[in-house]
């Protein structure tokens, strides 16, 4: 093979791998074989020497998984197809779970409100006996419960959201894993 | 040599073949392929970090009416240089401990 042989088989094989910068690593290896000619090298053989392009390709993408991946990939894409359907589903989940927790946090909320309200009303508009004002200090103690119950799932979710988000996304990924694995 | 070790090292080596003198690609390997073995194909992905991390820098220039690009060790590279020679003695240490 000559340079110009090489560096075309070169690109070819590496127009698969899309992140990679393939104009640079070829003028890479144009300027090594040049150099090598130049320091007396015999151009075929110092490209012989250079070793099979695939194992080229795979050392200088560093990256084996990332290979097998596109490799995977551009043969069958329909594993391309579940991995952006699996991203979006699990989202879906995601912020499904997350309306859940809203509402349950909600309900908690108002229902403290509501009650601490009407305790309120009681306390300034109804005449109270001795042993009511007991059961609305219950009731005081309940609703300050109730919101700070519904404050701190929030305050949670709030720090734990990516924690969450990733966890479902993985979860979830697993789950079409196999069943992309059933798929093939 | 075990995989994750040579890429530290050869990291340095290249590093220490730029210290006094701008170099390219063919007469790095030349300088230092007589110490440690090295491919053209793992040199790249090393230069490609070097350039990342900022420890050196490039720049081209013609040479017989084409081009060459050049590595320029920089004040960050050469940081690092003094660090790995300050931190050889540790080195010194574990290895004497490993082969005890």
């Amino acid at each position: 093979m000559n340079r110009k042989e090489f560096l075309s088989e070169l690109k070819k094989q590496l127009k698969v791998y899309k992140k990679i910068d393939s104009e640079e690593i070829i003028y890479y290896y144009d300027e090594m074989i040049q150099d090598a000619v130049d320091a007396g090298h015999i151009e075929r053989q110092f490209i012989a020497e250079l070793g099979n392009i695939e194992e080229i390709v795979r050392n200088i993408t560093g990256d084996e998984s990332f290979i097998y991946k596109v490799k995977k990939a551009n043969e069958n894409s329909l594993v391309s197809l579940i991995g952006s359907a699996v991203k979006i589903i699990s989202l879906i989940v995601y912020y499904f779970a997350l309306f859940i927790i809203a509402i349950v946090c909600f309900s908690l909320f108002a229902a403290g409100i509501g009650t601490l309200f009407q305790a309120i009303i009681y306390f300034a508009f109804d005449s109270t006996l001795p042993s009511d004002t007991w059961i609305l200090l219950g009731l005081v103690i309940i609703a300050v419960g109730l919101l700070l119950v519904s404050f701190s799932i929030i305050k949670k979710i709030f720090e734990a959201s990516r924690e969450i988000k990733l966890y479902i996304i993985r979860k979830t990924k697993y789950l079409f894993k196999k069943k992309g694995g059933e798929l093939r | 040599m075990d995989i994750q070790l040579k890429k530290g090292i050869l990291e340095l080596m290249i590093l220490a073949s730029i210290k006094y003198e701008d170099s390219y690609g063919y007469k790095i390997i030349q300088d230092i392929s007589s110490i440690i073995d090295i491919s053209e194909s793992t040199l790249y992905p090393i230069l490609k970090r070097l350039e990342k991390q900022k420890l050196v820098k490039t720049y081209n220039t013609t040479y017989n009416s084409r081009i060459r690009k050049y590595y320029q060790i920089n004040s960050l590279g050469k940081e690092k240089l003094k660090t790995v020679i300050e931190d050889f003695d540790d080195i010194k240490l574990m290895y004497d401990f490993i082969k005890r």
